[in-house]
């Protein structure tokens, strides 16, 4: 009994050290060139997913985003993204300036056809608290934060399709020409909107019969020259309409949806 | 309690087995690496390392026999069978969303195998065991009683005779189906006699049977017998594979561990060229406070720091210095920091603030913001004192509207700050945007910092000899400020006595040392006010950094 256990001891012993060295042979005798021995070959062992096709040409260089254990290093996005002129110069894409941070909205490793561009409002928010932190020590940023917190603590949102984060953005400072409502309902666009898209599916317009149009609606500039006594007024046929009074001529449908003419684009 | 264990341990395999199929339900290329994937996933992994416990004590003596006085090995065996399972279920919730990566494809593949190795070596095989033990005693009772049907044949001459034509392969094949009719109802029980031919050939039979099913059995054991060898190799290269994953992991980064890179870059400026021209910062897309003192201060201390410059010289005298020309292209701009600053002014009830330091940091920094408006508003001008702001008294100008009320600086400071708060360091603090006024560091004046601040304003000019302070050691004159000597009244004592006690306060040891020891025998001399705008555009040479934020 206790000599076969000495055997079979004594065989482990063996084994372990022979394939040992048959691995270190093994790697010994390989050519240094074979793929076999590339980081590259061992590191894309271990990619999520392929790159988009943008960023193709980085497929097996993943030193060119990544710096070892910190991960994605937004100084390494800014080597090639750096002085972006028409995106830096938009109003809406401007906050790129100085937002430092790429990976939040940027994402990598979805597959080739992926575009790894996606606006998240959330991932904003996330940042600019981020940066009343990590800025100087001033207690300005920190009250402001404290109080942003504050706020998201008690998950005030004014309508369920905003997010409390998303809602502490201020939406003009990047949205501002997009209002068509020339500020007349405020600075605060997620009052109504949410940030998927602009159009609010429980808008329903008022009747087609209703007669106060102008209480929203603004004449474009040729209505307030000779072009709406000249033009307008004669086309529809309503020699004494006001400017004011869209619904004389207007219909609901679009603004050239003229009443009893047609679809009517003078330009 | 065995027979609970079991089932518990192969309801956990069964529900393992289903949960690298997550994928199907639930399709996340991201999981794996958020916050709680990475929980999932360490502390799964963790859990796979307590089974090498079991497997290290049982191997070595000294320890076995050390910590079997506190732990039965059957406990750490259960722990070694419930943390490898519980582990690879929690490992498979944090990768089972999605399967990308070769590395992550062979880990989840071999955590499977590794653990059902375990299941069946320690389940299946026992079950082995106790069916070939089973098996043997019938066959024992078996091979009993046909050994005595033997020897009651032998007795039988012509019933042995029978079976005679069976004898070879097919008519033994056949043989059930004749011998049977024969002998039917005659054998109900294997101990009642055995008078049948037919009974002995089907005990035969069954005996042949289980002999098979022993060998079969046998068969599968030997080769199982090895199972616990491939349980530990293959468990081995799974640690191979994790130690790869986890290295792989912090390698290339976990996106929940973030080092602050935000602020290296901003260092580096790489954006400032662009950011005088674009003014939503992110920050600044941030919300601004409801309540108006927090909203001005937010905003004022924004355009402080945005347009503040280090230290320049202006005629002659050495000055922190502002970008006017800056301010004053924010004027009358929508959404401006300038413009949300005198809008914040404007929702401030004068009557709420407080009179703590929180009211008193609010009205220097109202003052000094309503100096810094009057020349932002009538820019270029090269003093507050040119007759563009006023023809006689920029002072008894109104300046600024807090609340629905208009002010004028003088009100500010003298119906306001000296009338409420008798502090002789608010003179020093409010400024004219003067090159003689004190140094500003980059900061507006808080309520929570406000003493330290003052002091170290005071101090500061006073370190300060183009405009501060300076000693003529041979002459024996100490030469001040102007604004000690313009708000003499303030100093405790009367005259250059109590302005020099003042000093004393706010100097070094060097200093005050030599008027202390010299006190008879100086002259006190005051520097001309220089009057002039504290802008970097009049600057005789730039400020040595620009920084902006």
């Amino acid at each position: 009994m206790t000599v076969t256990s000495k055997k079979k001891k004594s065989r482990t012993w063996f084994l372990l050290p022979t394939v040992a060295v048959g691995v270190i042979g093994l790697w010994a005798l390989t050519p240094s060139q074979s793929s076999f021995k590339q980081a590259s070959t061992w590191q894309r062992m271990t990619q999520p997913g392929t790159l988009s096709s943008a960023h193709a040409s980085l497929e097996s260089n993943c030193a060119s985003c990544h710096t070892s254990v910190k991960g994605i290093d937004s100084s390494k996005c800014i080597v090639c993204h750096a002085n972006n002129e028409s995106l830096l110069q938009r109003q809406p894409t401007s906050f790129h300036a100085n937002i430092g941070s790429c990976k939040e909205c940027h994402i990598e490793h979805q597959g080739r056809a992926h575009r790894p561009t996606a606006m998240d409002h959330a991932a904003l928010a996330y940042i600019g608290l981020q940066q009343l932190s990590d800025g100087e020590v001033d207690s300005e940023n920190a009250a402001l934060r404290s109080l942003l917190l504050n706020r998201l603590g008690r998950g005030a949102a004014p309508h369920s399709q905003i997010s409390p984060t998303e809602a502490i953005l201020n939406c003009s400072t990047c949205h501002a020409n997009d209002d068509r409502h020339f500020t007349l309902f405020g600075e605060d666009c997620a009052q109504c909107h949410m940030t998927i898209k602009w159009t609010i599916p429980e808008f329903r317009h008022p009747s087609s019969q209703s007669r106060d149009c102008a209480q929203c609606h603004q004449a474009p500039p040729s209505h307030y020259m000779m072009h709406f006594k000249m033009i307008s007024q004669k086309v529809a046929d309503r020699p004494h309409a006001q400017v004011e009074q869209c619904n004389e001529c207007h219909q609901t449908t679009s603004w050239p949806d003229i009443r009893g003419v047609g679809w009517y684009k003078h330009h | 309690m065995k027979e609970r264990e079991r089932i518990v341990v192969t309801g956990l395999v069964v529900l393992m087995l289903l949960t690298w199929l997550g994928f199907t339900v639930h399709r996340s290329p991201r999981f794996a690496g958020s916050l709680w994937g990475g929980i999932l996933g360490v502390s799964g992994a963790m859990l796979m390392l307590v089974p090498l416990a079991y497997m290290v004590v049982k191997r070595n003596g000294r320890l076995r026999n050390r910590l079997t006085k506190f732990i039965s090995m059957r406990t750490l065996l259960a722990w070694h069978i419930y943390a490898g399972i519980v582990g690879p279920i929690m490992v498979l919730l944090h990768t089972g969303h999605k399967f990308e990566s070769p590395l992550g494809i062979v880990l989840t593949a071999m955590t499977l195998v590794v653990v059902l190795s375990g299941f069946v070596g320690r389940y299946l095989m026992k079950q082995f065991t106790t069916e070939i033990r089973e098996k043997k005693t019938t066959l024992n009772q078996l091979q009993e009683i046909y050994q005595r049907a033997l020897v009651q044949l032998g007795d039988n001459p012509d019933k042995a005779h029978l079976l005679w034509h069976f004898s070879g392969f097919f008519r033994r094949v056949a043989a059930g189906l004749f011998v049977r009719e024969v002998a039917a109802g005659a054998a109900t029980s294997p101990t009642s006699e055995i008078t049948s031919t037919a009974t002995a050939l089907r005990l035969s039979e069954s005996i042949a049977d289980l002999e098979y099913a022993i060998k079969t059995h046998e068969t599968f054991k030997t080769w199982f017998a090895k199972w616990l060898k491939i349980h530990i190799v293959i468990s081995f290269i799974l640690y191979a594979l994790m130690g790869l994953h986890i290295w792989a992991a912090v390698h290339f980064g976990v996106r929940w561990f973030k080092p602050s890179s935000f602020s290296k870059i901003n260092k580096a400026g790489y954006f400032t060229a662009y950011a005088p021209i674009i003014t939503p910062t992110v920050a600044n897309s941030i919300r601004a406070p409801a309540n108006a003192p927090d909203q001005f201060s937010l905003h004022y201390g924004r355009l402080f720091r945005y347009y503040w410059r280090s230290t320049a010289i202006i005629h002659g005298i050495e000055t922190t210095v502002f970008d006017y020309a800056g301010i004053a292209r924010e004027v009358g701009q929508q959404n401006s920091d300038y413009t949300r600053t005198v809008r914040a002014l404007e929702e401030v009830d004068p009557d709420q603030l407080g009179g703590d330091d929180r009211e008193k940091a609010f009205w220097i920094n109202a003052y000094n913001f309503a100096a810094m408006k009057l020349a932002a508003e009538n820019y270029p001008i090269p003093s507050i004192i040119d007759p563009k702001i006023s023809s006689d008294d920029p002072w008894s100008k109104n300046a600024v509207q807090v609340g629905n009320a208009w002010y004028t600086l003088k009100e500010i400071e003298n119906a306001i700050l000296l009338r409420k708060f008798n502090d002789p360091r608010i003179v020093f603090a409010i400024s004219c945007a003067a090159v003689s006024c004190p140094d500003r560091p980059r900061e507006i004046f808080f309520a929570d910092k406000l003493d330290e601040q003052l002091n170290s304003l005071v101090h500061g000019l006073f370190a300060n000899p183009s405009k501060g302070l300076r000693i003529d050691r041979d002459r024996k004159i100490l030469k001040l400020s102007w604004i000690l000597k313009a708000d003499q009244r303030l100093f405790e004592g009367s005259g250059d006595n109590g302005v020099v006690n003042f000093v004393l306060r706010y100097v070094s040891s060097g200093v005050s040392g030599w008027i202390d020891t010299h006190r008879s025998e100086i002259t006190i001399e005051y520097f001309e006010h220089d009057w002039g705008l504290n802008d970097v555009a009049l600057a005789d040479t730039k400020p040595e950094t620009a920084t902006q934020s």
